[in-house]
Protein backbone atom coordinates (compact mmCIF):
# COMPACT_ATOMS: atom_id res chain seq x y z
CA UNK A 1 0.00 0.00 0.00
CA UNK A 2 1.82 3.40 -1.23
CA UNK A 3 0.88 5.89 2.04
CA UNK A 4 0.37 9.41 1.22
CA UNK A 5 2.79 11.76 2.51
CA UNK A 6 0.36 13.58 4.83
CA UNK A 7 -0.99 10.10 6.40
CA UNK A 8 -0.80 10.26 9.98
CA UNK A 9 -2.51 7.06 11.31
CA UNK A 10 -1.93 4.22 9.00
CA UNK A 11 -4.23 0.96 9.16
CA UNK A 12 -3.31 -1.67 6.94
CA UNK A 13 -5.25 -5.27 6.53
CA UNK A 14 -6.21 -5.25 10.54
CA UNK A 15 -8.02 -7.43 12.16
CA UNK A 16 -8.88 -8.50 15.33
CA UNK A 17 -10.71 -11.52 17.01
CA UNK A 18 -12.02 -12.19 20.44
CA UNK A 19 -11.97 -16.13 20.95
CA UNK A 20 -15.04 -16.96 18.03
CA UNK A 21 -15.72 -13.53 17.36
CA UNK A 22 -14.61 -11.09 14.80
CA UNK A 23 -14.72 -7.96 15.81
CA UNK A 24 -12.33 -6.27 12.85
CA UNK A 25 -12.03 -7.87 9.83
CA UNK A 26 -9.18 -6.76 7.23
CA UNK A 27 -9.51 -3.24 7.65
CA UNK A 28 -6.90 -1.41 5.35
CA UNK A 29 -7.68 2.55 5.63
CA UNK A 30 -5.22 5.69 6.13
CA UNK A 31 -6.29 8.84 7.75
CA UNK A 32 -4.35 12.34 7.48
CA UNK A 33 -5.05 15.65 8.18
CA UNK A 34 -9.11 16.83 8.80
CA UNK A 35 -11.87 15.35 10.11
CA UNK A 36 -13.35 11.54 9.04
CA UNK A 37 -16.37 9.82 10.30
CA UNK A 38 -16.11 6.05 11.40
CA UNK A 39 -19.50 5.64 10.46
CA UNK A 40 -21.32 2.26 11.71
CA UNK A 41 -24.45 0.66 13.81
CA UNK A 42 -23.46 -0.18 17.32
CA UNK A 43 -21.64 -3.10 17.62
CA UNK A 44 -19.64 -3.10 13.66
CA UNK A 45 -16.04 -2.75 15.13
CA UNK A 46 -15.52 0.97 15.63
CA UNK A 47 -14.34 1.59 18.96
CA UNK A 48 -12.25 -1.89 18.37
CA UNK A 49 -10.92 -0.07 15.51
CA UNK A 50 -10.00 3.10 17.87
CA UNK A 51 -8.63 1.31 20.62
CA UNK A 52 -6.03 -0.50 18.18
CA UNK A 53 -4.90 3.17 17.18
CA UNK A 54 -4.70 4.07 20.92
CA UNK A 55 -2.75 0.56 21.21
CA UNK A 56 -5.40 -0.30 24.39
CA UNK A 57 -5.57 -3.52 21.73
CA UNK A 58 -3.31 -5.53 19.64
CA UNK A 59 -4.62 -6.56 16.53
CA UNK A 60 -4.85 -10.12 16.15
CA UNK A 61 -3.58 -9.21 12.29
CA UNK A 62 -2.36 -6.54 10.48
CA UNK A 63 -0.41 -3.32 11.74
CA UNK A 64 -1.47 0.17 12.78
CA UNK A 65 0.80 3.08 12.91
CA UNK A 66 0.42 6.50 14.00
CA UNK A 67 3.48 8.64 12.56
CA UNK A 68 5.09 5.48 11.44
CA UNK A 69 5.00 4.15 14.46
CA UNK A 70 3.43 1.41 16.30
CA UNK A 71 1.46 2.68 19.40
CA UNK A 72 0.85 -0.58 21.08
CA UNK A 73 4.55 -1.58 20.97
CA UNK A 74 5.93 1.91 21.58
CA UNK A 75 4.59 4.45 23.72
CA UNK A 76 6.40 7.44 22.22
CA UNK A 77 3.76 7.28 19.36
CA UNK A 78 0.96 8.50 22.10
CA UNK A 79 2.66 11.88 22.13
CA UNK A 80 0.43 12.47 19.22
CA UNK A 81 -2.39 10.74 20.05
CA UNK A 82 -5.54 12.31 22.29
CA UNK A 83 -8.68 10.03 22.87
CA UNK A 84 -12.31 10.13 24.10
CA UNK A 85 -13.21 6.89 24.84
CA UNK A 86 -17.12 6.09 24.51
CA UNK A 87 -18.10 5.09 28.20
CA UNK A 88 -18.52 7.93 30.59
CA UNK A 89 -15.33 6.55 32.92
CA UNK A 90 -13.87 9.90 34.92
CA UNK A 91 -12.01 10.07 37.35
CA UNK A 92 -15.55 10.95 39.79
CA UNK A 93 -13.74 12.04 42.74
CA UNK A 94 -11.42 14.80 40.90
CA UNK A 95 -12.47 18.05 39.98
CA UNK A 96 -12.93 19.01 35.59
CA UNK A 97 -9.92 21.06 36.24
CA UNK A 98 -7.65 18.72 38.35
CA UNK A 99 -8.93 15.83 35.81
CA UNK A 100 -7.62 17.72 32.96
CA UNK A 101 -4.38 18.60 34.70
CA UNK A 102 -4.08 14.92 35.81
CA UNK A 103 -4.37 14.40 31.59
CA UNK A 104 -1.76 16.98 31.06
CA UNK A 105 1.30 16.00 33.74
CA UNK A 106 0.83 12.10 31.93
CA UNK A 107 1.17 13.49 28.72
CA UNK A 108 4.03 15.41 29.79
CA UNK A 109 3.02 18.95 28.74
CA UNK A 110 5.41 22.07 30.11
CA UNK A 111 2.97 24.15 31.47
CA UNK A 112 0.25 21.87 32.87
CA UNK A 113 -1.39 25.02 34.42
CA UNK A 114 -2.01 27.29 31.48
CA UNK A 115 -2.82 24.50 28.67
CA UNK A 116 -5.36 22.81 31.57
CA UNK A 117 -7.25 26.25 31.59
CA UNK A 118 -6.97 26.86 27.32
CA UNK A 119 -8.71 23.84 27.04
CA UNK A 120 -11.25 24.16 29.73
CA UNK A 121 -11.88 27.26 28.36
CA UNK A 122 -12.24 25.74 24.22
CA UNK A 123 -14.81 23.31 25.43
CA UNK A 124 -16.59 25.93 27.51
CA UNK A 125 -16.53 24.57 31.05
CA UNK A 126 -15.06 27.42 32.94
CA UNK A 127 -18.26 27.64 35.24
CA UNK A 128 -17.99 24.47 36.72
CA UNK A 129 -14.23 23.50 36.69
CA UNK A 130 -14.16 22.86 40.43
CA UNK A 131 -16.86 20.84 40.65
CA UNK A 132 -16.47 16.90 41.15
CA UNK A 133 -16.64 15.32 37.60
CA UNK A 134 -19.01 12.67 39.33
CA UNK A 135 -21.46 14.84 39.64
CA UNK A 136 -21.86 16.12 35.77
CA UNK A 137 -24.15 14.92 33.16
CA UNK A 138 -23.49 12.97 30.67
CA UNK A 139 -23.13 15.88 27.75
CA UNK A 140 -20.47 17.94 30.64
CA UNK A 141 -18.38 14.79 31.19
CA UNK A 142 -18.39 14.41 27.60
CA UNK A 143 -16.93 17.64 27.58
CA UNK A 144 -14.66 17.09 30.35
CA UNK A 145 -12.99 13.73 28.29
CA UNK A 146 -12.82 16.28 25.07
CA UNK A 147 -10.63 19.12 27.08
CA UNK A 148 -8.84 16.38 28.06
CA UNK A 149 -7.87 14.41 25.38
CA UNK A 150 -6.83 17.55 23.72
CA UNK A 151 -4.42 19.31 26.67
CA UNK A 152 -1.21 18.36 25.07
CA UNK A 153 -2.11 19.74 21.48
CA UNK A 154 -1.87 16.18 20.07
CA UNK A 155 -2.14 15.57 16.17
CA UNK A 156 -4.28 12.84 15.72
CA UNK A 157 -7.76 12.95 18.33
CA UNK A 158 -8.82 9.61 18.34
CA UNK A 159 -13.17 10.61 19.42
CA UNK A 160 -14.97 7.37 20.26
CA UNK A 161 -18.98 8.59 20.00
CA UNK A 162 -18.31 11.93 21.66
CA UNK A 163 -21.25 13.45 21.31
CA UNK A 164 -23.17 10.93 23.40
CA UNK A 165 -25.33 12.41 25.81
CA UNK A 166 -24.41 16.08 24.90
CA UNK A 167 -27.57 18.23 24.55
CA UNK A 168 -28.24 19.78 21.09
CA UNK A 169 -26.21 23.41 22.13
CA UNK A 170 -23.16 21.51 23.81
CA UNK A 171 -23.54 18.74 20.28
CA UNK A 172 -23.05 22.29 18.16
CA UNK A 173 -20.35 23.30 19.88
CA UNK A 174 -18.20 20.49 20.06
CA UNK A 175 -19.29 19.54 16.36
CA UNK A 176 -18.03 23.33 15.22
CA UNK A 177 -15.04 22.68 17.62
CA UNK A 178 -13.82 19.42 15.63
CA UNK A 179 -14.72 21.23 12.56
CA UNK A 180 -12.28 23.73 13.51
CA UNK A 181 -9.44 21.17 14.67
CA UNK A 182 -9.58 19.42 11.28
CA UNK A 183 -9.19 22.48 9.18
CA UNK A 184 -5.80 23.59 11.55
CA UNK A 185 -4.52 19.98 10.37
CA UNK A 186 -5.27 18.07 12.72
CA UNK A 187 -6.27 14.43 12.48
CA UNK A 188 -9.65 13.50 13.86
CA UNK A 189 -11.20 10.14 14.00
CA UNK A 190 -15.03 10.58 14.97
CA UNK A 191 -16.56 7.17 15.35
CA UNK A 192 -20.80 7.59 15.41
CA UNK A 193 -23.74 5.70 14.65
CA UNK A 194 -25.83 8.62 13.84
CA UNK A 195 -25.47 9.89 10.24
CA UNK A 196 -26.22 13.08 10.02
CA UNK A 197 -24.11 13.88 12.50
CA UNK A 198 -20.81 12.69 10.91
CA UNK A 199 -21.98 14.44 8.02
CA UNK A 200 -22.33 17.60 9.49
CA UNK A 201 -18.38 17.37 10.40
CA UNK A 202 -16.92 14.88 9.05
CA UNK A 203 -15.39 15.32 5.14
CA UNK A 204 -14.71 11.82 4.41
CA UNK A 205 -16.45 8.85 6.12
CA UNK A 206 -15.95 5.30 6.59
CA UNK A 207 -18.78 3.37 6.96
CA UNK A 208 -18.02 0.03 9.33
CA UNK A 209 -20.29 -2.58 9.75
CA UNK A 210 -19.79 -6.71 10.75
CA UNK A 211 -15.78 -4.87 11.24
CA UNK A 212 -15.81 -4.72 7.58
CA UNK A 213 -15.34 -1.69 5.63
CA UNK A 214 -18.69 -0.89 3.58
CA UNK A 215 -17.85 2.43 2.30
CA UNK A 216 -15.41 4.90 2.19
CA UNK A 217 -15.07 8.06 0.36
CA UNK A 218 -16.72 11.97 0.57
CA UNK A 219 -20.19 12.55 2.19
CA UNK A 220 -21.34 13.01 -0.92
CA UNK A 221 -20.08 10.16 -2.72
CA UNK A 222 -22.08 7.93 0.37
CA UNK A 223 -24.69 9.68 0.39
CA UNK A 224 -25.01 9.02 -3.53
CA UNK A 225 -24.68 5.10 -2.80
CA UNK A 226 -27.40 5.71 -0.10
CA UNK A 227 -29.67 7.39 -2.33
CA UNK A 228 -29.91 3.97 -4.67
CA UNK A 229 -31.14 2.01 -1.95
CA UNK A 230 -34.60 0.85 -2.49
CA UNK A 231 -37.27 1.98 0.38
CA UNK A 232 -39.73 -0.21 1.08
CA UNK A 233 -43.15 1.07 2.82
CA UNK A 234 -45.44 -0.51 5.22
CA UNK A 235 -49.31 0.47 4.33
CA UNK A 236 -52.47 -0.56 6.82
CA UNK A 237 -55.67 0.00 5.31
CA UNK A 238 -58.87 -1.62 5.33
CA UNK A 239 -59.34 -3.38 1.89
CA UNK A 240 -55.79 -4.59 1.49
CA UNK A 241 -56.21 -6.25 -1.75
CA UNK A 242 -57.59 -3.67 -3.14
CA UNK A 243 -54.87 -1.04 -2.70
CA UNK A 244 -52.29 -3.26 -3.69
CA UNK A 245 -53.90 -4.21 -6.79
CA UNK A 246 -54.02 -0.43 -7.74
CA UNK A 247 -50.46 0.45 -6.53
CA UNK A 248 -48.71 -2.23 -8.77
CA UNK A 249 -50.39 -0.57 -11.93
CA UNK A 250 -48.15 2.50 -10.91
CA UNK A 251 -44.75 2.97 -12.14
CA UNK A 252 -43.99 4.24 -8.75
CA UNK A 253 -43.43 1.02 -7.16
CA UNK A 254 -41.35 -1.74 -8.49
CA UNK A 255 -42.80 -4.19 -6.42
CA UNK A 256 -45.65 -4.91 -4.07
CA UNK A 257 -46.66 -8.05 -1.47
CA UNK A 258 -49.25 -8.81 1.03
CA UNK A 259 -48.67 -10.42 4.11
CA UNK A 260 -51.26 -10.39 6.66
CA UNK A 261 -53.45 -7.71 5.35
CA UNK A 262 -50.17 -5.35 5.28
CA UNK A 263 -48.81 -4.10 1.95
CA UNK A 264 -45.41 -3.63 1.54
CA UNK A 265 -44.64 -1.69 -1.04
CA UNK A 266 -40.97 -1.05 -2.65
CA UNK A 267 -40.67 2.33 -3.62
CA UNK A 268 -38.75 3.05 -7.23
CA UNK A 269 -40.01 6.59 -6.30
CA UNK A 270 -41.28 7.43 -2.82
CA UNK A 271 -42.07 10.64 -3.22
CA UNK A 272 -44.46 9.68 -6.57
CA UNK A 273 -45.65 6.94 -4.37
CA UNK A 274 -46.69 8.54 -1.27
CA UNK A 275 -48.84 11.39 -4.07
CA UNK A 276 -49.95 7.93 -5.47
CA UNK A 277 -51.26 6.11 -2.41
CA UNK A 278 -53.15 9.10 -1.53
CA UNK A 279 -55.05 9.38 -5.20
CA UNK A 280 -55.13 5.75 -5.43
CA UNK A 281 -57.09 5.60 -1.74
CA UNK A 282 -59.37 8.02 -2.42
CA UNK A 283 -60.36 6.55 -5.68
CA UNK A 284 -61.34 3.36 -4.81
CA UNK A 285 -63.09 4.18 -1.23
CA UNK A 286 -59.79 2.74 0.84
CA UNK A 287 -59.34 3.87 4.51
CA UNK A 288 -55.86 3.92 4.80
CA UNK A 289 -54.61 3.66 8.46
CA UNK A 290 -51.14 4.33 8.54
CA UNK A 291 -48.20 4.47 6.07
CA UNK A 292 -44.61 3.39 7.58
CA UNK A 293 -41.15 3.18 5.90
CA UNK A 294 -39.80 -0.14 6.70
CA UNK A 295 -35.86 0.73 6.02
CA UNK A 296 -34.67 4.07 7.96
CA UNK A 297 -32.37 2.62 10.18
CA UNK A 298 -28.62 2.39 9.99
CA UNK A 299 -28.20 -1.08 10.17
CA UNK A 300 -30.35 -1.30 7.20
CA UNK A 301 -28.41 1.44 4.92
CA UNK A 302 -25.18 -0.89 6.42
CA UNK A 303 -26.95 -4.23 5.05
CA UNK A 304 -27.65 -2.46 1.57
CA UNK A 305 -24.07 -0.72 1.45
CA UNK A 306 -22.15 -4.57 2.63
CA UNK A 307 -24.28 -6.83 0.12
CA UNK A 308 -23.83 -4.11 -2.89
CA UNK A 309 -20.26 -5.01 -2.59
CA UNK B 1 13.61 12.52 34.59
CA UNK B 2 11.01 15.32 34.74
CA UNK B 3 9.20 13.32 32.32
CA UNK B 4 9.02 10.10 34.67
CA UNK B 5 8.54 11.39 38.08
CA UNK B 6 5.99 13.77 37.91
CA UNK B 7 3.68 11.83 35.90
CA UNK B 8 4.44 8.57 38.06
CA UNK B 9 3.55 10.85 41.59
CA UNK B 10 0.34 12.17 39.58
CA UNK B 11 -0.48 8.45 39.20
CA UNK B 12 0.53 7.47 42.91
CA UNK B 13 -1.77 10.36 43.94
CA UNK B 14 -4.71 9.89 42.08
CA UNK B 15 -4.57 5.96 42.97
CA UNK B 16 -4.06 6.66 46.57
CA UNK B 17 -6.90 9.07 46.86
CA UNK B 18 -9.24 7.23 44.83
CA UNK B 19 -8.65 3.89 47.41
CA UNK B 20 -8.73 6.31 50.79
CA UNK B 21 -11.92 7.90 49.62
CA UNK B 22 -13.61 4.60 49.24
CA UNK B 23 -16.43 3.80 51.93
CA UNK B 24 -14.64 0.08 52.02
CA UNK B 25 -11.33 2.23 53.58
CA UNK B 26 -13.22 3.07 56.55
CA UNK B 27 -14.21 -0.55 57.70
CA UNK B 28 -10.60 -1.29 56.66
CA UNK B 29 -9.35 0.91 59.35
CA UNK B 30 -11.85 -0.21 61.97
CA UNK B 31 -10.60 -3.69 60.65
CA UNK B 32 -6.85 -3.01 61.33
CA UNK B 33 -7.91 -1.69 64.64
CA UNK B 34 -9.71 -3.99 65.95
CA UNK B 35 -6.63 -5.87 67.52
CA UNK B 36 -5.97 -2.61 69.66
CA UNK B 37 -9.88 -2.02 70.31
CA UNK B 38 -9.72 -5.68 72.12
CA UNK B 39 -6.25 -4.45 73.72
CA UNK B 40 -8.73 -1.96 75.96
CA UNK B 41 -11.12 -4.20 77.00
CA UNK B 42 -8.40 -6.56 79.28
CA UNK B 43 -4.93 -6.02 81.10
CA UNK B 44 -2.17 -6.05 79.10
CA UNK B 45 0.62 -7.71 79.14
CA UNK B 46 3.85 -7.93 76.77
CA UNK B 47 2.68 -11.72 75.95
CA UNK B 48 -0.66 -11.17 75.13
CA UNK B 49 0.15 -7.65 73.68
CA UNK B 50 2.29 -9.64 71.38
CA UNK B 51 -0.68 -12.48 71.06
CA UNK B 52 -3.09 -10.13 70.00
CA UNK B 53 -1.05 -8.31 67.33
CA UNK B 54 0.21 -10.96 65.83
CA UNK B 55 -2.76 -13.25 65.84
CA UNK B 56 -5.39 -10.71 65.07
CA UNK B 57 -3.48 -7.99 62.80
CA UNK B 58 -0.66 -9.52 61.50
CA UNK B 59 -2.26 -12.80 60.36
CA UNK B 60 -5.36 -11.55 59.64
CA UNK B 61 -6.86 -8.19 59.54
CA UNK B 62 -3.74 -6.95 57.55
CA UNK B 63 -3.83 -9.56 54.95
CA UNK B 64 -7.22 -9.09 54.29
CA UNK B 65 -7.04 -4.94 54.13
CA UNK B 66 -4.00 -5.46 51.95
CA UNK B 67 -5.66 -7.89 49.38
CA UNK B 68 -8.58 -5.64 49.16
CA UNK B 69 -6.34 -2.72 48.33
CA UNK B 70 -4.29 -4.20 46.48
CA UNK B 71 -6.93 -6.11 44.09
CA UNK B 72 -8.49 -2.59 43.88
CA UNK B 73 -5.47 -0.95 43.04
CA UNK B 74 -5.69 -1.57 38.72
CA UNK B 75 -9.06 -3.57 39.19
CA UNK B 76 -10.63 -1.06 39.88
CA UNK B 77 -9.15 1.12 37.10
CA UNK B 78 -10.02 -1.53 34.51
CA UNK B 79 -13.42 -2.25 35.89
CA UNK B 80 -14.22 1.68 35.83
CA UNK B 81 -12.93 1.89 32.23
CA UNK B 82 -10.69 4.66 33.63
CA UNK B 83 -7.38 2.60 32.26
CA UNK B 84 -7.58 4.62 29.28
CA UNK B 85 -6.19 7.81 31.18
CA UNK B 86 -3.67 6.37 31.90
CA UNK B 87 -2.27 3.62 29.12
CA UNK B 88 -3.36 6.16 26.11
CA UNK B 89 -0.12 8.26 27.59
CA UNK B 90 3.34 8.85 26.39
CA UNK B 91 4.72 7.07 29.60
CA UNK B 92 6.50 3.89 29.90
CA UNK B 93 3.70 0.89 31.49
CA UNK B 94 6.00 0.16 34.03
CA UNK B 95 5.80 3.73 35.47
CA UNK B 96 2.35 2.65 36.11
CA UNK B 97 3.09 -0.51 37.47
CA UNK B 98 5.11 1.38 40.21
CA UNK B 99 3.30 3.97 40.80
CA UNK B 100 0.43 1.30 41.78
CA UNK B 101 2.60 -0.45 43.78
CA UNK B 102 3.76 2.06 45.59
CA UNK B 103 -0.11 3.45 45.79
CA UNK B 104 -1.13 -0.14 47.47
CA UNK B 105 1.78 -0.58 49.89
CA UNK B 106 0.92 3.03 51.36
CA UNK B 107 -3.13 3.13 51.15
CA UNK B 108 -2.27 -0.28 53.66
CA UNK B 109 -0.16 1.65 55.62
CA UNK B 110 -2.95 4.87 56.02
CA UNK B 111 -5.71 2.79 56.91
CA UNK B 112 -3.77 0.84 59.17
CA UNK B 113 -1.92 3.70 60.78
CA UNK B 114 -4.44 3.61 63.60
CA UNK B 115 -4.32 0.58 64.57
CA UNK B 116 -1.10 0.37 65.26
CA UNK B 117 -0.52 3.76 66.53
CA UNK B 118 -3.33 2.83 69.32
CA UNK B 119 -1.81 -0.38 69.82
CA UNK B 120 1.45 0.87 70.08
CA UNK B 121 0.73 3.46 72.70
CA UNK B 122 -1.30 0.73 74.45
CA UNK B 123 1.82 -1.53 74.58
CA UNK B 124 3.88 1.25 75.76
CA UNK B 125 1.85 2.39 78.53
CA UNK B 126 1.25 -1.64 79.75
CA UNK B 127 5.02 -2.48 79.22
CA UNK B 128 6.55 0.84 80.07
CA UNK B 129 8.63 0.21 76.86
CA UNK B 130 8.32 2.54 74.23
CA UNK B 131 9.57 0.01 71.98
CA UNK B 132 6.90 -2.43 71.65
CA UNK B 133 5.69 -0.36 68.11
CA UNK B 134 9.07 -0.81 66.22
CA UNK B 135 9.04 -4.77 65.30
CA UNK B 136 4.76 -4.80 64.51
CA UNK B 137 5.69 -1.39 62.33
CA UNK B 138 8.50 -3.38 60.19
CA UNK B 139 6.40 -6.27 59.98
CA UNK B 140 3.18 -4.55 58.60
CA UNK B 141 5.51 -2.92 55.94
CA UNK B 142 6.98 -6.23 54.41
CA UNK B 143 2.92 -7.66 54.89
CA UNK B 144 1.64 -4.66 52.91
CA UNK B 145 4.35 -5.16 50.21
CA UNK B 146 4.10 -8.93 49.89
CA UNK B 147 0.30 -8.83 49.38
CA UNK B 148 0.30 -5.58 47.42
CA UNK B 149 3.16 -7.06 44.48
CA UNK B 150 0.94 -10.60 44.24
CA UNK B 151 -2.75 -8.67 44.00
CA UNK B 152 -1.95 -5.95 42.24
CA UNK B 153 -1.19 -7.79 39.21
CA UNK B 154 -4.36 -10.21 40.28
CA UNK B 155 -6.79 -7.30 40.29
CA UNK B 156 -5.26 -6.52 37.13
CA UNK B 157 -6.53 -9.62 35.09
CA UNK B 158 -9.50 -11.41 37.62
CA UNK B 159 -12.46 -9.86 38.38
CA UNK B 160 -12.95 -11.45 41.64
CA UNK B 161 -9.46 -10.54 43.30
CA UNK B 162 -10.92 -10.91 46.76
CA UNK B 163 -12.44 -14.00 46.69
CA UNK B 164 -9.09 -15.41 45.22
CA UNK B 165 -7.26 -13.68 47.83
CA UNK B 166 -9.12 -14.69 50.55
CA UNK B 167 -9.29 -18.24 49.31
CA UNK B 168 -5.44 -17.54 49.33
CA UNK B 169 -5.46 -16.48 52.71
CA UNK B 170 -7.77 -19.37 54.28
CA UNK B 171 -6.55 -22.48 52.36
CA UNK B 172 -3.16 -21.70 51.20
CA UNK B 173 -1.78 -19.99 53.93
CA UNK B 174 -3.69 -20.93 56.66
CA UNK B 175 -4.12 -24.55 56.26
CA UNK B 176 -1.66 -25.98 53.53
CA UNK B 177 1.28 -24.12 55.08
CA UNK B 178 0.54 -25.57 58.39
CA UNK B 179 0.39 -28.82 57.34
CA UNK B 180 2.77 -29.03 54.12
CA UNK B 181 6.88 -28.45 55.18
CA UNK B 182 8.20 -25.88 53.11
CA UNK B 183 4.97 -24.00 52.00
CA UNK B 184 5.27 -21.77 54.85
CA UNK B 185 7.77 -20.11 53.23
CA UNK B 186 5.51 -18.80 50.54
CA UNK B 187 3.25 -17.45 53.00
CA UNK B 188 3.52 -14.01 52.96
CA UNK B 189 2.18 -12.53 56.64
CA UNK B 190 4.49 -15.39 57.59
CA UNK B 191 7.60 -14.33 56.33
CA UNK B 192 6.31 -10.42 57.91
CA UNK B 193 5.92 -12.38 61.31
CA UNK B 194 9.85 -14.25 61.07
CA UNK B 195 10.73 -10.16 60.90
CA UNK B 196 8.37 -9.12 63.67
CA UNK B 197 9.30 -12.56 65.88
CA UNK B 198 13.09 -11.45 64.84
CA UNK B 199 12.79 -7.37 66.42
CA UNK B 200 10.33 -8.44 69.27
CA UNK B 201 12.87 -11.12 70.30
CA UNK B 202 10.80 -14.54 69.38
CA UNK B 203 7.03 -15.00 69.66
CA UNK B 204 5.19 -16.26 73.27
CA UNK B 205 4.60 -19.71 73.25
CA UNK B 206 0.83 -19.33 72.57
CA UNK B 207 1.61 -18.33 69.01
CA UNK B 208 5.14 -19.36 68.32
CA UNK B 209 3.89 -22.76 66.27
CA UNK B 210 2.15 -19.80 63.25
CA UNK B 211 5.79 -19.29 62.08
CA UNK B 212 5.78 -23.70 61.19
CA UNK B 213 9.41 -24.38 59.39
CA UNK B 214 9.87 -20.42 59.37
CA UNK B 215 13.16 -19.01 61.46
CA UNK B 216 13.20 -15.44 62.97
CA UNK B 217 15.07 -12.85 60.66
CA UNK B 218 14.26 -9.49 59.24
CA UNK B 219 16.98 -9.04 56.46
CA UNK B 220 15.38 -12.45 54.92
CA UNK B 221 12.01 -10.81 55.29
CA UNK B 222 12.98 -7.55 53.71
CA UNK B 223 15.26 -9.38 51.12
CA UNK B 224 11.96 -11.42 50.46
CA UNK B 225 9.08 -8.40 50.23
CA UNK B 226 11.67 -6.53 48.26
CA UNK B 227 12.06 -9.50 45.44
CA UNK B 228 8.12 -9.80 45.30
CA UNK B 229 7.83 -6.39 44.92
CA UNK B 230 10.49 -6.48 41.93
CA UNK B 231 8.97 -9.85 39.89
CA UNK B 232 5.13 -7.73 40.74
CA UNK B 233 6.76 -4.68 38.51
CA UNK B 234 7.75 -6.89 35.58
CA UNK B 235 4.51 -9.07 35.87
CA UNK B 236 2.23 -5.73 35.90
CA UNK B 237 4.27 -4.22 32.84
CA UNK B 238 4.42 -7.37 31.00
CA UNK B 239 0.38 -7.71 31.46
CA UNK B 240 -0.16 -3.63 30.76
CA UNK B 241 1.90 -4.33 27.41
CA UNK B 242 0.18 -7.73 26.30
CA UNK B 243 -2.87 -7.75 27.43
CA UNK B 244 -6.03 -6.02 25.88
CA UNK B 245 -7.52 -2.98 27.13
CA UNK B 246 -10.90 -3.50 25.63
Amino acid sequence: MTIPDTTTVSVENVSKWFGQKVAVSEVTSVFGPGVTGLLGPNGAGKTTLLRMMTGLVRPSEGRITIEGIDPHDDYRALNAVGFVAEDEAVYKHLTARKFVRFNAVLAGVADPESDTERVIELVDLQGAADRPVGGFSKGMRQRTKVAAALVHRPRVLLLDEPLNGADPVQRSHLIDLFKTLGARGYTVIVSSHVLHEVERMADRIIAITDGRLAASGDVRSLRALMTDIPQTIRIDADKPRILAAALISTPYASGVKLENDTIHVEAADPAGLARAIAHLARQHGVIVRRIQPEDESLESVFSYLVHRR
Amino acid sequence: MTRIVKPGAAIFINILRRLTQRRIAILLVLATAAHALLMLTFDLTERNFSEVTVGLFLAVALPVTSLITAGATLGDERTENTMPYLLVKPIPRWLVAVSSLLASVVTVMAVSTLGILLAWWLGARATGDNGTGWPMLVATVIIAVGYSAVFVPIGLIARRSTLIGLAYILIWEGIIARVVDGVAASSIWRIGLTAYADLGGGLPRDVDDLLATLTPGTGGAITKALSLAALSIGVTTWLLRKRDMA
